[in-house]
C-alpha cells in the first residue's frame, strides 16, 4: 500500500504497547500469552459507511454523492468498505466480526468529550483521570509500556506505565542521571516518569527512528509475538472528522479505513501464529448522520460499529440489535441510534485478553453501570 | 521578589538584562500596545500567503493530476518542484523562528505569551498544509492585533478569518431556508448546514460544553453562520486560479435568514444583506457575555499563566475584571498578570515550546540562522530547518496540532518518561556538540540570580554536578520545568 506522507507525520499515527508480561515465564503462561490491540478512531468513525446496511437504498436516497459503491459482501444485510478488504479477507476465515449500532453512552456530539469518554470509559467528561484499559490493566496486575511519545488517557492507571518512542537523543552521564533522580523526590510526577526513564532495558534505545504507520504496526507485531513483550498495543488513527470530501469509496473517509485496514493487514502477517491468541478492536466517540451534507460530509452523529478482529474472535457475524435507518428510528431524528453500550464489548475484550473476570473488571473499570458480559458471544473462551 | 513571574508571564530574563524594578508595570506595559516586529529577516502577508497556498493547491489539483495521470513517478518529481516553488517546506520553519524570535530577543515577551496563548485557544489543525502558509500571518495578523480590542472583537475577527473558515468547513454549508438551498430542491437537491465551525464556536471558542447548550442551538449557530465563505461571488462554475484561497465574503445567497433560537435567546433577522451580515457579530457579541463563556475562558488563562488548578480567588478576579471592563481583553490580561504576580509561587508544568524559548533566552544558545532567505527552487538547507527538528523532538510542532481544540495546558498531558527524556536528551545532545561551552560558572550564576530566587539552593544543587553537566543540570531541573 502506498503510504502517503502527510497521513502520516509524528502524531498523526502512534502506537502503544502495554502490559509487559514478568520475565520469568513457564509454558502455559505461552500458550496462554493473549494480546489485546486497540485501534482509537479520532473524528468519529461513521458505521455507516464502513459496513453499510444494504436494505431498501436508504443510504443510496440520503447519501447520493457519497454512498460507497462495489461493496464486500458480508451477509444478507451489511456489506464492508471496499477498503477494508485485509479485514474481509479475515472475515472470510472467521476472524473477524462487527458490532454495530453501538456507541459510548455518550450522545453530546462533541469530539473532545466523546474521546475523553471513549478513553476514560466514564459517563461524564474529564471526570476521571485514568483510562479504561490502564484500570484493566492494574486490576490484571500487569505493568505498562506504550511506544508513544505522549501518554494516551487510554492507558494511564494506577500503575507506573512507561512510555517510549524512537528518536536519536541520549541521556546524560549516570552522575547526572543520580543526581536528577534524587533532586525530583518531592515532585511526584517527576519522579514517577524520571525513575520509569531511567529503569528502561538496553533494549529500547535502538528501535528504528521511522515512525510511520507501517513501521509501528511491525513494531507492535514483533513485540506482541515475544514471550515476554507486552500484551496490549494501542494505535490512534486521526483524520475522520470528514465534514468535507468524505467521499465515496476513493474518498478521505475511505482512506482513514484503508489506514485501519493495513493495521489488521501487517499485524495478520507480523504475528504469524501468535495471531490465533490475538484480539484487534477499534474505538471512536460517535458515529456520523445518516444523511450527507452540502460538502460531500457527514456531520457528528451517535451510533456507530466497532471492527473486531484477531483468533480470539468467535465466528464472522455482525453482532447488533439493529434499530433501523429509517426516519422514525434514528437517534434524534437524524443518527443511528445505539443499541449496546459499547463498553460491553471493551469489558468483554479485556475479559478475555487478560484471563480476568468479567464481573470483576466491570465492578473496578465500569464501576457505573452493570454491562453485557459478551464474552461467549464474541470470543472464543 | 519572585523572579520566576519573569518566565510565568514571558520567557525568563537573558544575561544582558536587568531585574525589572517594578515586575507588574513592565509586564502591563507590554500588553497595551501591538509591539513593533523586531524580526529583520524576510516575512510574508497573509494575501501573499494565500496566493502561495492557492498556486500550490491549483497547479497540484488542476494542472499535475491531469498532465502525469499516467505516470506516477513524473507526478511526484513535479510535484516536489512546486513544493519547492511555493515555499511548502520553508514557510513554517520561517513562521517558527519569527515566533521565537518576538519572543526571545522582542520588546514585548508578555504579549508574545497572550499570542501564544490565544493562537492555541483559536487553534488551527494540522489539515490542507495551513501550518504550512497560512498560520504564521494568521497568528500575526488576525489575532495580535484583536488582541488589544474587545473579547468580542477578538471572536469574531477570528471567525470570519479564512483560516478558521477554511479550518472548520464553513465555505461547505448552505442555510436550509437560503435562496441557494431553494434553488437546489427546484433541481430535486437537498442542501444543509455543515455544523463542523458552529459547533466549534460554541464549544472551544466561547461557551464550551458547561454552557449545556443542545444540537438545536449547534443548527442555529451554524445558520447564523452560513453565507461566510471563501467563494467568489458569483465564480459560477469557473475555477478560480487560487482554489479556496480567496478572502472570505459574506454571501448572502448561502445565509439561512432564521429566526434563530441559540442558548434561550431569540434572534429575528431584519430584511436586507446588512442585517444578515450583521447576525454573527451579534449572536457573538451575546455569546462572549454569557457566564459560561466567562468563566470558560478566564479560568483558561488563569490554569494557562498561573496553576494547573487555579482557586476561585484567582479566577473570579479574571471574571470581575472581565465583566466589569465588558471584555476589554487589555483589563483581562492585566488583570492576569496581576494574579500571577500576586500567586508567583503557585507552580505550573511547562509546554515543551515555552521551556524550549525560557531555555533559549536565559542561555543566549545561538539559535537563529544567520539568514533566512529561500531559492525557492531546491530543499530548504538543514541549518533553515532545525527549528522544526527541534519542536518536533520535544512533541510540540505549535502551528499543527492534530485536533482544533489545540495543544493541552495539562500536566498529565505532558509528562510522561519520553517527554522527559526529550528534554533532557536535546540539552545533552546540545552539550556534546559543544553549543553550551560558553554556559560556565559566572554565566550561569548570572542566569539564576536574574531567574530564580533560591539562588544558594541551586547553586548547591549544581555543586554536585560533574563532567560539566551544570548547565544541563539547571534546565532539567524542577525549577525550570515547573514555573
Amino acid at each position: 500500500m502506498k503510504i502517503n506522507r502527510r497521513q502520516f507525520t509524528l502524531g498523526s499515527t502512534t502506537l502503544l504497547l502495554s502490559g509487559m508480561l514478568p520475565l520469568k515465564v513457564n509454558s502455559s503462561m505461552i500458550e496462554n500469552k493473549k494480546n489485546l490491540v486497540i485501534i482509537m478512531l479520532r473524528g468519529a468513525m461513521d458505521g455507516l459507511t464502513s459496513v453499510p446496511y444494504i436494505h431498501d437504498n436508504i443510504l443510496e436516497k440520503v447519501r447520493p454523492d457519497i454512498v460507497v459503491k462495489k461493496l464486500l459482501d458480508l451477509n444478507s444485510d451489511f456489506s464492508l468498505h471496499p477498503k477494508l478488504s485485509g479485514f474481509h479477507k479475515l472475515w472470510k476465515s472467521n476472524e473477524a466480526s462487527i458490532v454495530h449500532a453501538t456507541n459510548i453512552p455518550y450522545t453530546g456530539r462533541s469530539h473532545f468529550d466523546g474521546q475523553n469518554l471513549m478513553e476514560s470509559g466514564g459517563t461524564i467528561p474529564y471526570k476521571l483521570k485514568t483510562g479504561w484499559l490502564g484500570r484493566g490493566i492494574d486490576v490484571a496486575g500487569l505493568e505498562g509500556l506504550s511506544i508513544s511519545l505522549p501518554m494516551p488517557l487510554l492507558l494511564r492507571g494506577k500503575a507506573n506505565q512507561d512510555n517510549f518512542f524512537p528518536s536519536k537523543l541520549s541521556m546524560p552521564t549516570r552522575n547526572l542521571v543520580d543526581i536528577l533522580k534524587h533532586h525530583y523526590n518531592d515532585e511526584p510526577l517527576l519522579k514517577k516518569s524520571f525513575d520509569k526513564l531511567i529503569s528502561r532495558p538496553i533494549s529500547m534505545t535502538k528501535a528504528p527512528n521511522n515512525k510511520n504507520l507501517k513501521t509501528l504496526a511491525r513494531i507492535a507485531g514483533s513485540e506482541l509475538k515475544k514471550i515476554n513483550g507486552p500484551r496490549v498495543a494501542v494505535f490512534e488513527v486521526f483524520g475522520f472528522d470528514t465534514h468535507a470530501a468524505q467521499g465515496g469509496a476513493d474518498g478521505e473517509h475511505g482512506q482513514k479505513l484503508k489506514q485501519v485496514d493495513y493495521t489488521f493487514d501487517v499485524l495478520k502477517k507480523t504475528l504469524g501464529n501468535t495471531f490465533k491468541n490475538t484480539l484487534i478492536i477499534t474505538l471512536t466517540e460517535f458515529g456520523r448522520t445518516l444523511v450527507q451534507n452540502n460538502g460531500y460530509g457527514t456531520e457528528h452523529g451517535y451510533g456507530t460499529s466497532i471492527l473486531l478482529g484477531g483468533g480470539l474472535v468467535k465466528k464472522s457475524q455482525v453482532y447488533a440489535d439493529w434499530p433501523g435507518i429509517k426516519n422514525k428510528n434514528l437517534f434524534e431524528g437524524r443518527d443511528l441510534n445505539s443499541t449496546l453500550d459499547a463498553r460491553s464489548v471493551y469489558c468483554s475484550a479485556m475479559s478475555v485478553c487478560f484471563d480476568t473476570d468479567f464481573q470483576l473488571l466491570n465492578k473496578e473499570v465500569f464501576p457505573d453501570k452493570k454491562l453485557n458480559d459478551l464474552t461467549n458471544i464474541l470470543f472464543k473462551v | 521578589m519572585n523572579k520566576s513571574f519573569f518566565r510565568k508571564v514571558g520567557f525568563g530574563l537573558g544575561v544582558d538584562e536587568s531585574i525589572p524594578s517594578d515586575p507588574l508595570e513592565w509586564s502591563i506595559s507590554q500588553i497595551e500596545k501591538l509591539p513593533k516586529l523586531h524580526w529583520s529577516g524576510p516575512i510574508y502577508s497573509l494575501k501573499e500567503m494565500m496566493e502561495f497556498h492557492g498556486k500550490y493547491n491549483y497547479q497540484d489539483r488542476r494542472v499535475l493530476r491531469k498532465k502525469f495521470k499516467n505516470s506516477r513517478k513524473d507526478y511526484k518529481r513535479a510535484k516536489k518542484l512546486l513544493k519547492y516553488q511555493t515555499g511548502h517546506y520553508y514557510f513554517e520553519p520561517l513562521w517558527l523562528y519569527i515566533r521565537h524570535n518576538e519572543a526571545i530577543n522582542g520588546s514585548s515577551p508578555v504579549f508574545q505569551r497572550f499570542l501564544h496563548f490565544w493562537g492555541n485557544h483559536f487553534a488551527i489543525q494540522q489539515k490542507d498544509a495551513m501550518y504550512s502558509y497560512d498560520v504564521g500571518p494568521y497568528h500575526r495578523e488576525i489575532i495580535a492585533p484583536a488582541m488589544l480590542k474587545n473579547i468580542e472583537d477578538l471572536v469574531y475577527d477570528v471567525t470570519i478569518s479564512w483560516a478558521m473558515i477554511h479550518n472548520l468547513d464553513n465555505s461547505k454549508s448552505i442555510g436550509p431556508n437560503s435562496p441557494r438551498a431553494f434553488k437546489y430542491s427546484t433541481r430535486g437537491k437537498s442542501a444543509n448546514l455543515n455544523e463542523n465551525h458552529g459547533r466549534e464556536l460554541l464549544e472551544l471558542h466561547t461557551v464550551s460544553p458547561n454552557a449545556g447548550y443542545t444540537q438545536n442551538d449547534v443548527i442555529d449557530m451554524s445558520k447564523v453562520m452560513s453565507g461566510w465563505m471563501h467563494r467568489i461571488p458569483k465564480m459560477s462554475s469557473k475555477i478560480h486560479k487560487r482554489e479556496e484561497n480567496v478572502p472570505v465574503h459574506f454571501i448572502e445567497e448561502y445565509h439561512d435568514s432564521g429566526p434563530f433560537n441559540i442558548l434561550g435567546k431569540k434572534y429575528v433577522e431584519s430584511f436586507g444583506t446588512k442585517a444578515a451580515r450583521e447576525m454573527l457579530r451579534k449572536v457573538i457579541k451575546d455569546l462572549v457575555k454569557t457566564p459560561a463563556c466567562i468563566e470558560f475562558i478566564s479560568k483558561k488563562l488563569c490554569n494557562h499563566f498561573i496553576t494547573q488548578y487555579p482557586s476561585d480567588e484567582i479566577v473570579n478576579s479574571v471574571i470581575s475584571a472581565w465583566k466589569n471592563s465588558k471584555g476589554d481583553l487589555k483589563i483581562i490580561h492585566s488583570e492576569v498578570l496581576k494574579q500571577a504576580y500576586k500567586f508567583s509561587y503557585l507552580k505550573k508544568f511547562q509546554q515543551p515550546e515555552t521551556w524550549l524559548l525560557q531555555f533559549i533566552k536565559m542561555s543566549g544558545l545561538d539559535y537563529f540562522p544567520k539568514d533566512m532567505t529561500y531559492n525557492f527552487e531546491t530543499m530548504i538547507p538543514r541549518d533553515k530547518d532545525r527549528v522544526r527538528r527541534i519542536c518536533r523532538n520535544l512533541g510540540q510542532l505549535p502551528f499543527r496540532p492534530l485536533q482544533p481544540n489545540g495543544w493541552s495546558d495539562f500536566e498529565e498531558d505532558w509528562l510522561s518518561p519520553e517527554f522527559l527524556f526529550r528534554r533532557i536528551g536535546i540539552l545533552n545532545a546540545l552539550k556534546q556538540k559543544g553549543k553550551l561551552i560558553h554556559l560556565d560558572k559566572s554565566y550561569l550564576d548570572r542566569i539564576i540570580e536574574l531567574n530564580f530566587d533560591n539562588v544558594s539552593e541551586i547553586k548547591t544543587f549544581l555543586e554536585k554536578v560533574n563532567n560539566n553537566e551544570e548547565s544541563v543540570a539547571l534546565f532539567s531541573s524542577k525549577w525550570m520545568l515547573k514555573t
